[in-house]
């Protein structure tokens, strides 16, 4: 994760953004519907870690209200989850200065475990779900996939840059 | 930090408890579109392979079979036309004066809800066309679910299999009349407080009874698959395969029922069903039931 660039790069940014979503959305079979890691968590604390001179918790806030939007959660459920996350994330950024990416897989693991616990318990206010351990599914599937995710980001940042 | 929480907060008790930020929902739904559509991608794929890259041998042999099938499914509908006249006429003799007439609507699956834990779909149907919420959703085999929201060009379906779903039925077998709910498997749905001395078989067809008024009577829901007698239970644990194919149809028909008062213009219309002109669009169809 460098932290050296000077603005923000828009076209992988938003590139990266329609892929989260996507990959949000995208069907899967019915036994690994709960492995799909949150992708659009993932991508946002990517970019908060990589541009934190540009963008802060409340744009993590503004993506977690779209993805309420976009997919008919109740509005705010993500939105309080993702940014609260965040907001953890952020607090021991200065002990997290260059983690090495099996450690970035290891706080993904953690990072979607809040996340999960945030956004099922604010889930149960209104709806009924079935719990299970199922619900930290996400948190161990992410974990798996951070390592792609984290070598494939940056390559296309200096491949447009 | 704390006002963006509190904002959340206060946002999803607005949304949960009140109705206030529906129109917000119903805007925001046409940019969900191309995500939602992008999530029946692999279907679309797989239906796009089925139709384009079969051999010529292969599509006759199919039309042939359809042709098959077609002339079967006529030949059951004509009897159907002279059991309906006679089931209208014994129930006018019974003073029965209400008729149910069902006309359905072709739509198509265009969504599926990213969320596991709920089995929710959208469909390229809504308000214009006098979609509204409640409707029953059926596919070839049985029934699909309910609507639950409905927008300007398409609306969401709660399928039979969702956790929060649960519909009256009746056992095709002996009319025993119980409860279906959906377990948030696909393949299982579930029949709950069924006592071990009721009669109930691996096997058995459960049809929707429309007791409630909310879906339509007789649709096949789906069949009994496996029975399981704990004697330490005070009940017995029932679980259903679904009909339909709940994940996999991606046409779909929505079923409009109408309450009829009979008449002798109703007895006319109903002498010959198959010739019932098309009624509101192209790909409304009537199906006549009772």
């Amino acid at each position: 994760m460098s932290r050296n660039s000077d603005s923000l790069p828009l076209t992988v940014f938003i590139l990266s953004l329609v892929a989260a979503l996507f990959l949000y959305s995208l069907p899967l079979h019915n036994d690994l519907v709960f492995w799909r890691p949150p992708f659009v968590l993932l991508f946002a604390l990517y970019w908060l870690t990589a541009q934190p001179q540009h963008l802060g918790i409340s744009f993590v806030w503004i993506i977690g209200l779209l993805l309420d939007l976009l997919y008919g959660h109740v509005i705010g459920q993500n939105a309080l989850a993702m940014s609260v996350t965040a907001y953890l994330l952020r607090t021991q950024q200065f002990r997290l200065a260059h983690p090495s990416i099996p450690f970035q897989s290891l706080l993904a693991l953690l990072v979607v475990l809040v996340y999960q616990l945030i956004w099922i318990s604010t889930r149960l206010i209104s709806e009924d779900i079935a719990l299970g351990w199922r619900v930290f599914y996400p948190a161990l599937s992410s974990a798996i996939l951070w390592p792609l995710l984290a070598r494939a980001l940056p390559k296309l940042r200096s491949a447009s840059s | 930090m704390l006002i963006l929480a509190l904002t959340s907060l206060i946002l999803i008790a607005l949304d949960s408890f009140t109705p206030w930020l529906r129109p917000a929902h119903a805007w925001l739904e046409a940019f969900a579109q191309p995500f939602q559509w992008a999530s029946t991608l692999p279907m679309r794929l797989s239906e796009w392979n089925d139709e384009s890259l079969e051999s010529r041998a292969a599509i006759i042999a199919h039309n042939d079979k359809l042709e098959t099938e077609l002339l079967v499914y006529k030949a059951q509908l004509q009897r159907m036309a002279e059991l309906s006249a006679e089931n209208l006429q014994l129930k006018s003799l019974l003073n029965g004066v209400e008729l149910i007439r069902n006309s359905v609507l072709v739509a198509e699956l265009v969504g599926i809800s990213p969320d596991p834990f709920h089995h929710v779909i959208t469909i390229n149907r809504g308000l214009s066309d006098k979609i509204t919420e409640g409707l029953a959703v059926i596919d070839g085999e049985g029934l699909m679910g309910q609507v639950i929201e409905v927008f300007k060009n398409h609306s969401r379906v709660l399928l039979i299999s969702d956790s929060r779903h649960a519909l009256p039925i009746y056992n095709l077998r002996n009319n025993m009349r119980s409860i279906i709910e959906g377990t948030g498997d696909y393949q299982r749905l579930r029949l709950r407080h069924i006592s071990p001395t009721q009669d109930i078989e691996v096997g058995d067809t459960l049809l929707s009874s429309g007791i409630g008024g909310r879906f339509p009577s007789g649709y096949p829901v789906g069949t009994v698959s496996s029975i399981v007698k704990d004697p330490g239970q005070a009940f017995i644990e029932v679980s259903v395969t679904p009909l339909a194919k709940v994940d996999r149809s991606l046409h779909l028909l929505v079923v409009f029922s109408t309450v009829e008062t009979i008449t002798s213009e109703a007895m006319d219309k109903h002498e010959n069903p198959i010739s019932t002109p098309l009624e509101q669009s192209p790909d409304t169809v009537d199906v006549s039931q009772q």
